[in-house]
């Protein structure tokens, strides 16, 4: 018991180099406290000594905090996508790396700040829905803020597009089920997004030809055998229009990935479906020559 | 002096934070919604249904309203398969048939000749004459040759000629309401 007291008091003395008496003592009962799994005591002495601007100015105060925080956020807020407690947690380890100048524990605090970036980035997957989709937004936001400090070959592009893509996708979906203008928009709007960051997206360009191509054959999938004729020429005009909005991005996303058979097989389908035999007879050879 | 956190409690924390550091991947873009739907033929199908209800066939004592297609197109008799099943003409159910030849044609209401089958128009006209079948074609020009109803591609968009004259000469009677519906009228 005795060895494990002194053991910890040196630990504390090791740390706190440098901090001021009595704020020594505040975050060296923090670490204390955290230690012994009492969290929330140890939240508010560290609450308390950060306070002090002599705290404040060493990044041992900060990574304190954000480890407290931290395990807090794991303990009991892991389920909720809008805890505080992790939030804290990266502004406390972000602001200790940037104090951090020696770089004496930047790698642990990177450790600490990859774990909870991952966590940010899984709640944005998470909250891909029409009610939580701003949320979602957020939380990617912060996940890429996270992880480009953490990692410096971070490929935020790559990231981006793969999230709009996602999120586009699952709205894709959620309009073929609702066929609700509002969901059609975030659709769009989020497809533009992947397109804004890589115009040369093949699965970007491909998503929004499909969008416009499905929309087209929903039209006429729903249409009554028993529709009267100038109905029937309303319905048919609006999905040509859709099919005539397609071709021009499955068109640049063959121009793109010329192979993709997905693409050679939209772009039949296109043409099939504006009934240009020849254009979907050259696509569907092409599609049969691309082999497996 | 540097900051450091006791050795076995480091090593704890950083191996639950290397197992909990994964991430829910982005994967479910490469998959697309691609609809297979075969749009031309529901459209075709729809409108064969349809002008029913603009042309007068002599009366018969037949129960069923027979529709043969002349020529392979499997989406065509998908579609009009689906359709019989639901609907009819007046009592009449409908029947559909899928055909190789003229001669398997036996007194279609409708007789519908694909575009590879559009060579026998001229043997389909003479054979069913005055006999109350609509012949229904889906080749350019074939209503200056004959057919009563020719399918034509407007603006990618399926639309139809009319041939008065002919649909006369096969005993049928024909609504001016379908007139204005038609991309053009052949008196």
């Amino acid at each position: 018991m005795l060895k494990c007291k002194t053991y910890h008091m040196l630990i504390g003395l090791m740390m706190l180099a440098g901090i001021s008496l009595a704020q020594t003592s505040k975050v060296q009962r923090a670490y204390e406290l955290v230690q012994q799994g009492k969290l929330d005591s140890a939240k508010m002495v560290i609450d308390d000594a950060m306070l002090e601007p002599d705290a404040a100015k060493e990044y041992q105060s900060w990574y304190i905090m954000g480890f407290i925080y931290k395990e807090i956020y794991k303990q009991r807020e892991t389920s909720n996508v809008k805890s505080s407690a992790r939030d804290i947690a990266v502004q406390a380890l972000t602001k200790a790396v940037e104090l951090d100048v020696q770089k004496e524990q930047t790698a642990n605090m990177m450790q600490n700040l990859k774990y909870l970036g991952s966590k940010y980035n899984n709640d944005a997957i998470r909250t891909m829905d029409t009610v939580n989709y701003i949320l979602s937004g957020e939380l990617f936001e912060k996940y890429i803020k996270t992880y480009k400090l953490c990692e410096p070959g971070f490929n935020e592009i790559s990231k981006r597009i793969e999230y709009y893509l996602a999120i586009s996708y699952k709205f894709q979906g959620y309009f073929e089920e609702t066929n609700s203008t509002n969901i059609l928009k975030l659709t769009e709007t989020y497809l533009n997004k992947a397109l804004a960051h890589d115009p040369n997206s093949p699965t970007a360009n491909k998503n929004f030809a499909l969008l416009y191509y499905n929309m087209g054959v929903t039209i006429i999938k729903k249409m009554d055998y028993d529709v009267d004729l100038e109905q029937l020429y309303i319905l048919q005009d609006h999905a040509t229009k859709l099919f005539k909005q397609a071709e021009p991005f499955m068109l640049k996303a063959h121009g793109i990935s010329p192979k993709d058979k997905t693409i050679l097989e939209g772009l039949q389908g296109i043409y099939y479906q504006l009934n240009d035999t020849e254009k979907s007879n050259l696509y569907k050879k092409k599609f049969e020559e691309a082999g497996n | 002096m540097a900051f450091v956190l006791p050795t076995t409690f480091l090593m704890r924390k950083a191996l639950i934070i290397l197992l909990s550091v994964f991430f829910l991947s982005f994967d479910l873009v490469e998959y697309s919604l691609y609809q297979k739907d075969d749009g031309p033929s529901k459209i075709k199908a729809t409108h064969l249904y349809v002008f029913t209800k603009y042309f007068e066939w002599p009366d018969n004592s037949s129960t069923t309203f027979n529709i043969s297609i002349l020529g392979e197109n499997p989406g065509l008799m998908s579609e009009l398969t689906k359709l019989s099943a639901t609907k009819s003409v007046g009592s009449k159910k409908i029947e559909i048939k899928n055909i190789n030849s003229i001669a398997e044609a036996n007194g279609p209401e409708i007789l519908f000749i694909l575009s590879d089958k559009s060579g026998v128009l001229t043997e389909a006209i003479s054979k069913f004459k005055g006999k109350g079948t609509l012949i229904v074609t889906e080749k350019q020009g074939l209503a200056k040759v004959g057919s009563a109803i020719n399918f034509v591609i407007v603006e990618n968009n399926i639309k139809f000629e009319l041939n008065k004259t002919s649909a006369g000469k096969a005993g049928l009677k024909v609504s001016s309401k379908i007139e204005p519906l038609a991309s053009k009228v052949l008196d």
